[in-house]
């Protein structure tokens, strides 16, 4: 049995001809025996191209000849009699004349005696069918909405290069994204149901890992002539610079510190994201654009800027902490928690903090804290959080981290006072949880007579961030330090003065920041004449398709990353998580559904 | 033709070849395609079936969590079935019964 | 008398037309011995047919412009409902232009196994045409007979799909099903059933003097016209001529070499005869597939859509089925053109049809196995007045 069998034996010939050799040509064809099989017209507006399908022994040819509308095309009738059922047919459906037919209905072929219109010419009516594509859920739950379905799918096909390229369109930070974006696509992700989302933060990673330089080639547009001026080096400022530099403009960016990085630098401990894998990412894409960086710099007044440059970005982020509020809050002993995690991340100090340590918040800062305290050494560590469990914003997996690490936690409890002295007395009282405030969640109320007394050797505060901004930028603030921004366009008060990131919005992630900063330079290209930049794509003639087997997708189970020993963690301050290797990728992004398949 | 009259002489004495419906109902053949019906529990609206169905039979509002599934423009193709990633739908064996009047079965998530 | 148009078949002038000597009856569309709604008037002279002006277009549905509005993967459903009886082969070939124009390969397994349901479809359209034919004559209980046979090939139907009449497992690159182990049991056992029974059948279609003298030299087409006039499927193969689109080998009928059947009577009779010998034919064809399929998957789906145009001939059991599309690069196509073997069967039946009595209108009309509802999307031939 040779695949010889299977072909067919009958070829197709599409032969194009000159309306005045038409009648000679096919008086050659019937000498040859060909038989007609139907004739169709296809409507180019200006001129119609009638299509003549003839059967020669076992092949078909298609004859195709062009007139304009106007000139009327002669029958073939005279050949082929049979023809006067096509003919007629097309004179109707396509309005044209087709002259010398043997048979000949004058135009009245599709028209029902004595009614005005029929089916048969108007396009059908009725409900059109649904055919749309969709983002994907967790496309559209992604505060920057980066194209997931599409990268998963390029990890799929074993190409995670240009899947890092099409993370960089929307959120130009993929390897550290990776390690610390609190990940809103997985809860959207459709298979969170049954406890297995696709880890798109994870590929995301893998992408990131698979390159064997971060430095890419990027075509940049053609140089503008104007020039930018972007404030802070966190993640809303790299990603202005970045976009703006694509687009051609001349970009600097001033950082107050000695490295870029913001809130990523300080912020986010060694176990979660490698200082130095920051510092190439940021560098690899200040480098690619041409942005020149400025550090060591700090801006304290606008005007000057606003000389030298065309626009400005202001993204500062939240450079002071909430304070507490009690007595003796600023004995010793009593850090405030941006101090020990810039020490520990920033300057890689190690303060000693003694032996038991009590953390008070329960955000991921005062997590990053209390597991940052397991490693300098503390051997009881205990968070102090003012409601219960359920409400507390830290992430599932972080609480999970810091439970294996032997971290405890504390909930319904609210600090009243605080007495130095070596040890600290940290004086607390127990809440419950009373009648619902005016949003509707239950306030915790003090219960009488509660109060209790730890011996610690530190506190950490950890209870939040605010915004200061210096008064000389001349920017309209709220009323709680935030500047104020039109939503759209991303304007201060100040006319060429964009602002982003968590100076305006307050404590937030790295993945707002990102989509501020792409939005900020959208619309800086567009008031200085641009284009800006694309708005989120879904293709219609992209073609995604689905296996042709779904049992094989439907229910598989999720590639559980490996992390390393939760004893041996403690000790230093080495990655946790160990990230997917090829295969394991590959078998994850395997398992995506792809909700904005296309087929 | 001498087979012809030894057929009709068999057939006069065999029983009729006629199902006398409805008072016999026929034998169902295993993997007959019928009647559709909607889980919610494990529906999540995502439009898959809405897409896919060959004569537009289903409508799904994912902002109510309802779908509206109207059998007599059905066809019984199931196509929603084999696509459904959830496995929300469920085909049965038998065929539905005629009815006097067009239909469409409303089915909705229970609101938690 | 009503007065006839000057674009009449024969080409006989208005005058001629209106002399008082002929009358015109018009046949259809209802009519108790027809099987399909076709309207045809009939310009007779005392009992001879001088002229006939076929008006179609009873059933016009607007089928190909519903595919426009359409995505390329529901027209599958929507075209296999042009035809009740060949809606496989419909269905089929739609895939298959598809998949010149996708540039998709189609599994081994699956060639064999369309092969095998389109000559399930083949006979169950062959049984159904005889009985009809035999109650046109007025043989009604071969009429009887026949169909109750036809019932163990629906039957099969269900158990492979779930449907009696719609198979609905065309989809683009393959099939939507498999024949397991005991589907191909049961489809060899039943069909031996249909075999004896037809077998016993053979000495009253070749010899029975009733259906003979019926039929017999009743609507000659002749042999050096009959490719001429455009005449496919078993009209032309009853004239002599081995016209067969299966000849081309699409699917794996390049693998099963076979003869097409024809007969020297050019009339009624021998279309007859062909399609009663087409039931073994194809009884035999799924005996070897079923025997000589390979292993392997039955499912490989296109990957691009279609943009461009191609072309897909297949055989019905009435005839050669063309299918023209052309598609844009979307998920929606620019033109879907479907030419049925019935109305390319029209015009040799408006020849067979002068010079013949008529008595004889309704065994003609059935001898050409008429579809009205496969040609009827669109064409509508109307006198005008």
């Amino acid at each position: 049995m040779t695949t010889q069998q299977f072909e067919l034996k009958s070829k197709t010939e599409n032969i194009m001809a000159e309306k005045s050799e038409m009648f000679n040509r096919l008086n050659d064809l019937k000498a040859q025996g060909a038989r007609l099989i139907t004739i169709t017209a296809l409507d180019h507006d200006n001129e119609i191209e009638y299509v003549y399908n003839f059967s020669l022994n076992l092949d078909v040819i298609n004859f195709h000849v062009k007139t304009p509308r106007k000139e009327p095309m002669s029958s073939i009738t005279s050949i082929y009699p049979s023809a006067f059922i096509f003919e007629n047919e097309i004179q109707d459906l396509f309005k044209i004349q087709v002259s010398g037919i043997s048979v000949d209905f004058d135009g009245k072929l599709l028209t029902i005696e004595g009614a005005e219109d029929t089916t048969l010419v108007k396009p059908a009516v009725g409900p059109a069918p649904f055919i749309k594509r969709f983002y994907g859920r967790c496309r559209e739950q992604c505060p920057g909405m980066v194209n997931a379905p599409k990268y998963i799918r390029q990890i799929a096909e074993g190409n995670p290069q240009s899947a890092y390229s099409t993370v960089c369109e929307r959120a130009p930070l993929p390897a550290i994204l990776g390690r610390v974006c609190f990940a809103p696509c997985q809860e959207g992700c459709r298979q969170e149901r049954n406890d297995e989302p696709i880890q798109i933060r994870l590929l995301k990673r893998y992408t990131a890992d698979s390159m064997s330089s971060l430095r890419r080639k990027v075509e940049l547009a053609k140089p503008t002539g104007k020039k930018i001026a972007v404030v802070g080096g966190g993640p809303a400022g790299v990603s202005c610079a970045y976009f703006l530099g694509s687009l051609g403009h001349e970009v600097t960016l001033f950082e107050r510190g000695d490295r870029c990085g913001g809130a990523m630098l300080w912020g986010i401990p060694k176990y979660r994201l490698p200082k130095d894998l920051l510092e190439e990412e940021i560098q690899a894409r200040l480098v690619e654009v041409g942005v020149s960086l400025k550090t060591k710099k700090e801006i304290k007044n606008l005007k000057t800027l606003k000389k030298d440059h065309d626009a400005i970005f202001v993204a500062i982020g939240a450079l002071d902490s909430y304070k507490l509020g009690v007595d003796g809050e600023e004995s010793e002993g009593v850090m405030d928690f941006r101090e020990l995690l810039s020490q520990v991340n920033v300057h890689n100090k190690t303060p000693s903090i003694g032996d038991r340590v009590a953390i008070i918040g329960g955000g991921n800062s005062s997590i990053d804290a209390a597991r940052v305290s397991k490693r300098l050494g503390a051997s009881k560590v205990v968070m102090y959080y003012r409601r219960t469990e359920k409400e507390m914003p830290a992430s599932p997996h972080e609480i999970n981290g810091a439970l294996q690490e032997g971290v405890s936690f504390e909930y319904l409890t609210a600090t009243l006072k605080i007495e130095a002295g070596k040890p600290l007395k940290l004086i607390l009282q127990q809440m419950e949880l009373g009648a619902p405030d005016d949003s509707g969640r239950r306030r915790p109320v003090p219960i009488k007579g509660s109060e209790y007394t730890v011996e610690v050797d530190s506190i950490i505060k950890a209870i939040g961030q605010s915004v200061v901004i210096p008064a000389d930028f001349g920017i309209e603030v709220n009323r709680q330090g935030r500047i104020v921004i039109n939503e759209e366009t991303m304007q201060t008060n100040l006319p060429g003065v964009y602002a982003g990131g968590d100076g305006v919005y307050g404590p937030s992630s790295v993945i707002e920041a990102l989509r501020d900063g792409r939005k900020a330079a959208h619309n800086i290209d567009v008031s200085l004449g641009g284009k800006g930049l694309p708005p989120p794509d879904l293709e219609a003639d992209e073609f995604v398709g689905r296996p042709p087997n779904i049992e094989e997708i439907r229910f598989q189970e999720m590639v559980i990353c490996r992390e390393l020993n939760s004893e041996e963690r403690v000790k230093c301050f080495d990655e946790v998580e160990l990230g997917y290797n090829e295969d394991e990728a590959l078998r994850e992004a395997s398992r995506c559904w792809k909700c904005d398949w296309n087929e | 033709m001498p087979e012809m009259v030894k057929e009709v002489l068999k057939n006069l004495f065999s029983k009729p070849a006629t199902v006398k419906y409805p008072f016999e109902k026929p034998t169902p053949v295993p993997g007959t395609r019928g009647a559709l019906t909607w889980d919610m529990n494990r529906c999540d609206q995502c439009q898959d079936c809405e897409r896919i169905c060959p004569s537009m039979a289903i409508r799904v509002v994912p902002e109510e969590k309802r779908v509206e599934y109207q059998p007599f423009k059905c066809l019984f193709c199931y196509l929603c079935i084999d696509n459904c990633m959830q496995q929300a739908i469920t085909g049965a064996v038998e065929m539905r019964a005629p009815e006097y009047t067009k239909k469409t079965e409303i089915y909705e998530a229970q609101k938690a | 008398m009503r007065q006839v148009a000057a674009g009449s078949v024969t080409g006989m002038s208005d005058a001629k037309m209106s002399q008082s000597k002929y009358t015109v009856i018009p046949f259809g569309p209802q009519h108790p011995v027809l099987p399909e709604p076709v309207h045809l008037r009939f310009i007779i002279d005392e009992d001879k047919i001088v002229d006939v002006v076929p008006n179609l277009g009873y059933v016009h549905r607007g089928i190909e412009r519903g595919c426009e509005l359409n995505d390329y993967k529901r027209n599958i459903y929507l075209c296999e409902r042009v035809c009740g009886i060949c809606n496989y082969i419909h269905g089929m070939t739609y895939s298959e232009a598809i998949e010149k124009i996708t540039d998709t390969e189609v599994p081994t397994r699956a060639k064999y196994i369309r092969v095998a349901w389109s000559e399930l479809q083949r006979l169950q359209s062959h049984l159904l045409w005889l009985g009809l034919f035999a109650d046109a004559i007025g043989f009604e209980s071969l009429f009887m007979q026949i169909w109750r046979d036809r019932e163990v090939i629906l039957t099969l139907n269900e158990k492979t799909n779930g449907h009696r009449i719609h198979l609905e497992t065309n989809m683009i690159g393959g099939c939507r099903k498999d024949i397991d182990e005991s589907l191909a049991k049961a489809y060899v056992d039943d069909l031996s059933i249909v075999r004896k029974k037809m077998e016993n059948l053979r000495p009253v279609f070749y010899k029975d003097s009733a259906i003979k003298a019926k039929c017999e030299g009743r609507g000659i087409l002749p042999k050096s016209k009959a490719s001429f006039l455009g005449a496919v499927g078993p009209t032309i193969r009853g004239s002599g001529i081995k016209s067969d689109a299966r000849m081309m080998g699409y699917e794996a009928y390049g693998a099963l070499e076979f003869e097409p059947i024809t007969h020297e009577g050019e009339d009624a009779y021998s279309r007859m005869l062909v399609r009663y010998d087409e039931v073994f034919q194809s009884l035999d064809l799924i005996e070897r597939v079923l025997k000589e399929m390979p292993e392997g998957p039955v499912l490989n789906k296109n990957k691009k859509f279609p943009e461009g145009t191609a072309v897909a001939r297949t055989e019905q059991p009435r005839g050669e089925l063309f299918y023209y599309i052309e598609g844009n690069g979307t998920n929606k196509l620019n033109r879907c053109k479907i030419r049925t073997p019935t109305a390319a069967n029209i015009p040799p039946l408006v020849s067979m049809l002068i010079g013949n009595d008529v008595p004889d209108i309704p065994t003609i009309i059935h001898s050409i196995d008429p579809c009205i509802s496969c040609t009827e999307r669109f064409v509508q031939v109307k006198e005008a007045n």
